[in-house]
């Protein structure tokens, strides 16, 4: 006789923690399942972000969070796409907007039209055709007007300070009528493939039906369990170390965030509304982390203050992220690199898949193959992501960026890019975060053109064409101006400091 | 029988003088009509570093002035309104801007939505939807007066110059354009034994001009319309008690201010004027409340550049000719009355008179029912400004002087009172459509003051929170945006109309 899940204890910390309990309890607390917090030291540094996709709203709204709370409390930021610098040589930097790139015409894609009209010599640039792209450049929130929505889907993520934004999460999953313990762990009881409970420092023991695993890269209960342990990727990444700083505001707020390629990695700044987040990846190979340090006020032209923290970058994934009655969520089932904002997707997909994927009994656990299945998929997908901008580099001549364009490529993503180049098709799989719009953005960014445009192009006279392109840029323009910028949104959401003159 | 009018004297040089030469030659002409203009240069005129109010444009247009070449000649700068200091208490400071707050919506004033978000627990300062004051405040300026976009505010304006080259400038202008001037100093006028009106008016040496119609720009005495009509005065001092100013340029002390700031002092108020080469300063106060002496002395302490004159003082009585049009003669500017320049209103109301004046000018003879007319609404005119005066001294928190308790306490007019009150209830001020300060004017004072509205109006009510939140900040995003497109005023200035040095020296 099977016994349905009673009581789950997540064991965690920080964001993972809270939003996997809130989660939980949103979605079963009222169906009388209890949810236990058990929260562990917090291992966030003081300059530490979360970057974030535009799903985040869809996060949020699981958990009951209201966005303007999020907004004024998590010193957070808006961001309707990522700028690329310097990843090409000597080629302007290009943005990568939450949004799609023009309007087909008939069945053929923009992207065709604009490749023609390109080598024809027409010399604006793909992102121009975005109202995100666009928007982002002009320091825009993602409001659109009614008229804009047949042509745009432009959607913004946050930048998020991440201890303040654990607060808030934390304010919100205790108010939901959570179980909360805290404690340093010390010792997690494993028996028969599954925990039977964990110990605190404090002596008390918690049990539980259902273990969630929110502890970050310690993975504390899950290693347990997992006897493989995590696939490393880290074959696959050219670059090994991390380091956090802090840099001035930028005035007025950007709504983008710049990612800044160079000789050593890439350096990513973050706009917050205190502060512009700074994020360097690099490799040991090519940069001591005293020479990033001193790289980093270059690289970022913002004054940088306070210390740098610095940690080794591993990624990989842990293909039995649930493993008996223990599910991993976040940090403690992969590691991704802090591109492309994906800092709370993997918790956001494994948290969606757990209330999708939901035990039944607290005896048996058989969705756990197909969770991981599907989170592994999804996770591959992201990484995906990130390595094509390293394998499309074209920074000639630099060890660290030769090496990244000839490394091994996952063959998922080899035939992506060379569908793409072929035909300006982007094949997806199931479980992709990223859809056609981001991939063709990213390809057409770092220059991974089209070897020939579709044939249907040639139907349509140039004259014509050339119209169509005006009217478009003339639409945007217009769709913009009438967007609400980033600068009043914060002075009308953020607390602001009284004025000191008239 | 009257005369036809065919030659007009004006009586005076001087700002006043040479704005009513420069427009009527250019509208009436000098084929038709015969102007001259007599002035002495022995005689002072009054001209002291000078602010505008953005309706200069318009009599700047009517009279075709190109207005680089105005700035340049006048070493003008451009200004977006008036920093009060220590005016509402001490250490504290608001703006006077040109143009507006927001954008108005469902027929009333943004202020209304502005106050029902305070009231809900906003946080944005009303400052903050004006350009003018956000560009005042980062020290911008740019001119968008050809600029048609419909997203970002467009940016009022007025100038700084010095006055005495402005009038330097108009007579140049008229000059060139057949207004004859006439060099000597008025000593006598013939009337008309019969009329009344005056025939001529004889100079020290011996010439005597004649006229068919006569514009007494002759200053505060008033030559034609007091000392020959006796027009009469009504005093205001009593509730605008300042009756003396010392005044003094001094060395700037860094690029020029695209404001004109008044500092309330302990018995009146200093005025400080950027202009593009040094910066006019005085201290307008109550001789019954500070010696001349001892204004000077707190005038000479408080500069922040090098004196570049010897201090200069003026006496006055406030207040307006009980009639500004007798017979043939029109009095304009300090001869008709006298309003303090805290609001910058003397040149406006020449231009003002001008208007009218022209509105009404005569053609074979002049009408009672028009001169009627013309000393109704010139007094009308004179008593709003003087109203909206008189609020900037009686809505105070200071109490830290005799003067500033004499204001603040004082009886003021009941059509004020009931100004206040309404503004008090409902954010409301209750302004004439033909008022020279609109509905923002009187909302910057009257707030910046510190009487802070406890209601607004009804219709603010009515769209909803996340609409207005959402309204606001498209305004602000358009502010901002033409914010982030402006220059500083001095490169502003540098690229469209900086002054000469060689003549400025």
């Amino acid at each position: 006789m099977s016994r349905p899940i009673e009581t789950i204890t997540v064991v965690g910390r920080d964001a993972a923690l809270w939003l996997s309990a809130l989660g939980l309890q949103r979605a079963y607390g009222k169906v009388g399942v209890k949810v236990h917090a058990i929260e562990l030291p917090s291992l966030l540094q003081p300059n530490d972000v979360l970057s974030t996709l535009p799903t985040t709203y869809g996060l949020h709204g699981l958990l009951g969070i209201a966005e303007n709370n999020v907004f004024r409390f998590a010193k957070a930021s808006y961001v309707l796409g990522q700028r690329f610098a310097g990843w090409s040589g000597s080629r302007p930097p290009f943005m990568h907007p939450y949004d799609s790139t023009g309007t087909n015409f008939g069945h053929v894609d923009f992207v065709h039209f604009w490749q023609k009209a390109q080598r024809a010599g027409m010399n604006v640039p793909f992102e121009n055709f975005s109202i995100g792209a666009v928007a982002a450049a002009q320091g825009r929130i993602a409001d659109l007007r009614e008229s804009a929505t047949p042509f745009s889907k432009a959607a913004q993520g946050f930048n998020l300070d991440a201890f303040s934004y654990g607060q808030l999460l934390k304010a919100y999953a205790l108010k939901s009528g959570i179980a909360h313990s805290q404690g340093i762990l010390e010792k997690v009881d494993v028996a028969e493939g599954a925990v039977m409970s964990v110990t605190l420092a404090d002596g008390t023991r918690h049990e539980g039906d259902l273990f969630v695993d929110a502890t970050g890269p310690q993975a504390s209960l899950i290693s347990q369990l997992d006897e493989a342990g995590p696939d490393s990727w880290d074959h696959l990444y050219p670059c090994n170390r991390m380091m956090v700083m802090a840099g001035a505001p930028v005035s007025p707020a950007p709504s983008y965030s710049h990612i800044q390629a160079f000789r050593g990695g890439w350096v990513g700044m973050f706009p917050l509304q205190d502060r512009t987040a700074i994020v360097a990846v690099y490799s040991d190979d090519e940069l001591s982390d005293e020479d990033m340090t001193q790289s980093v006020p270059v690289l970022s032209s913002v004054p940088v203050s306070g210390d740098a923290v610095v940690s080794s970058l591993n990624t990989g994934l842990r293909r039995n992220a649930w493993v008996g009655n223990c599910v991993a969520l976040g940090e403690a089932a992969v590691m991704l690199e802090p591109l492309d904002a994906v800092s709370l997707h993997p918790l956001h997909t494994g948290l969606s898949l757990l209330v999708d994927h939901f035990p039944a009994a607290a005896d048996a656990m058989p969705q756990a193959r197909l969770f991981n299945r599907k989170f592994a998929g999804h996770m591959e997908n992201i990484r995906d992501f990130q390595l094509a901008h390293y394998r499309l580099n074209q920074r000639y001549d630099e060890p660290l960026w030769d090496r990244a364009r000839e490394m091994e490529t996952p063959e998922r993503l080899a035939y992506k890019l060379s569908t793409f180049k072929a035909t300006g098709q982007v094949p997806l799989h199931d479980d992709e975060a990223f859809e056609k719009e981001n991939w063709t953005s990213i390809m057409i960014g770092h220059n991974h053109l089209l070897d020939q445009y579709h044939p249907l192009v040639d139907g349509v006279p140039d004259a014509e064409l050339m119209q169509r392109f005006q009217a478009m840029l003339k639409f945007i323009a217009e769709e913009v101006s009438e967007m609400t910028s980033l600068s009043a949104h914060m002075e009308l959401y953020a607390p602001q400091k009284p004025r000191s003159s008239f | 029988m009257q005369k036809k009018i065919r030659k007009i004297v004006i009586v005076g040089g001087g700002t006043a003088g040479w704005m009513v030469a420069a427009a009527l030659a250019k509208t009436l002409g000098t084929h038709h009509h015969d102007i001259v203009l007599i002035e002495s240069e022995m005689i002072g005129t009054v001209g002291v570093g000078e602010a505008t109010i953005p309706q200069i444009a318009l009599y700047n247009s009517v009279v075709g002035l190109d207005e680089a070449e105005m700035m340049r000649e006048t070493n003008a700068t451009f200004k977006l309104g008036i920093e009060f200091r220590d005016w509402r208490k001490l250490d504290h400071s608001y703006f006077h801007p040109f143009g507006f707050y927001g954008v108005d919506m469902g027929g009333i004033s943004f202020s209304h939505y502005w106050l029902r978000w305070k009231k809900a627990g906003g946080n944005l300062d009303y400052t903050k939807f004006n350009v003018e004051t956000e560009a005042a405040r980062d020290e911008k300026f740019l001119r968008t007066n050809d600029d048609n976009n419909i997203y970002m505010p467009s940016v009022n304006y007025a100038y700084q110059f010095d006055a005495s080259l402005y009038a330097k400038y108009l007579r140049m202008i008229s000059e060139k354009r057949g207004v004859r001037r006439i060099e000597g100093k008025i000593v006598d006028s013939a009337q008309n034994a019969e009329s009344g009106f005056i025939e001529s008016v004889k100079l020290e040496n011996g010439q005597s001009v004649t006229g068919d119609f006569f514009i007494d720009c002759s200053g505060f005495r008033g030559l034609l319309i007091e000392q020959v009509y006796k027009a009469g005065y009504h005093d205001w001092s009593s509730m605008l008690p300042v009756n003396k100013a010392v005044a003094v340029p001094c060395a700037k002390n860094g690029p020029p201010l695209p404001y004109t700031r008044s500092t309330a002092r302990e018995a009146g108020w200093q005025w400080r004027i950027p202009l593009q080469h040094r910066t006019g300063n005085g201290y307008v106060f109550s001789g019954e409340f500070i010696s001349e002496d001892e204004a000077t002395a707190r005038l000479m302490n408080s500069l922040d550049g090098e004196p570049l004159a010897d201090p200069k003082v003026l006496k006055f009585t406030t207040g307006v000719r009980k009639k500004s049009w007798i017979k043939n003669v029109v009095s304009v500017g300090l001869s008709n009355g006298f309003l303090e320049p805290l609001e910058s209103t003397s040149i406006h109301l020449i231009q003002v008179a001008i208007a009218k004046i022209l509105a009404m000018f005569p053609g074979d003879q002049i009408q009672t029912g028009l001169v009627d007319q013309y000393n109704e609404e010139m007094h009308w005119e004179y008593d709003h400004v003087k109203d909206f005066l008189i609020a900037h001294y009686h809505v105070t928190e200071r109490d830290d002087t005799p003067f500033w308790n004499y204001v603040r306490t004082m009886e003021i007019p009941d059509e004020l009172k009931r100004r206040l009150e309404t503004f008090r209830n409902r954010g409301e001020t209750l302004c004439h459509k033909s008022e020279l300060f609109k509905e923002v004017s009187w909302f910057a004072v009257l707030y910046g003051q510190g009487l802070e509205p406890t209601g607004y109006h009804p219709v603010a009510n009515s769209i909803s929170e996340d609409d207005l939140k959402l309204r606001l900040a498209k305004i602000r995003s358009g502010i901002q945006d033409r914010l982030n497109g402006m220059p500083s005023h001095q490169e502003f200035i540098d690229r469209y109309c900086a002054a000469n040095s060689l003549m400025s020296a």
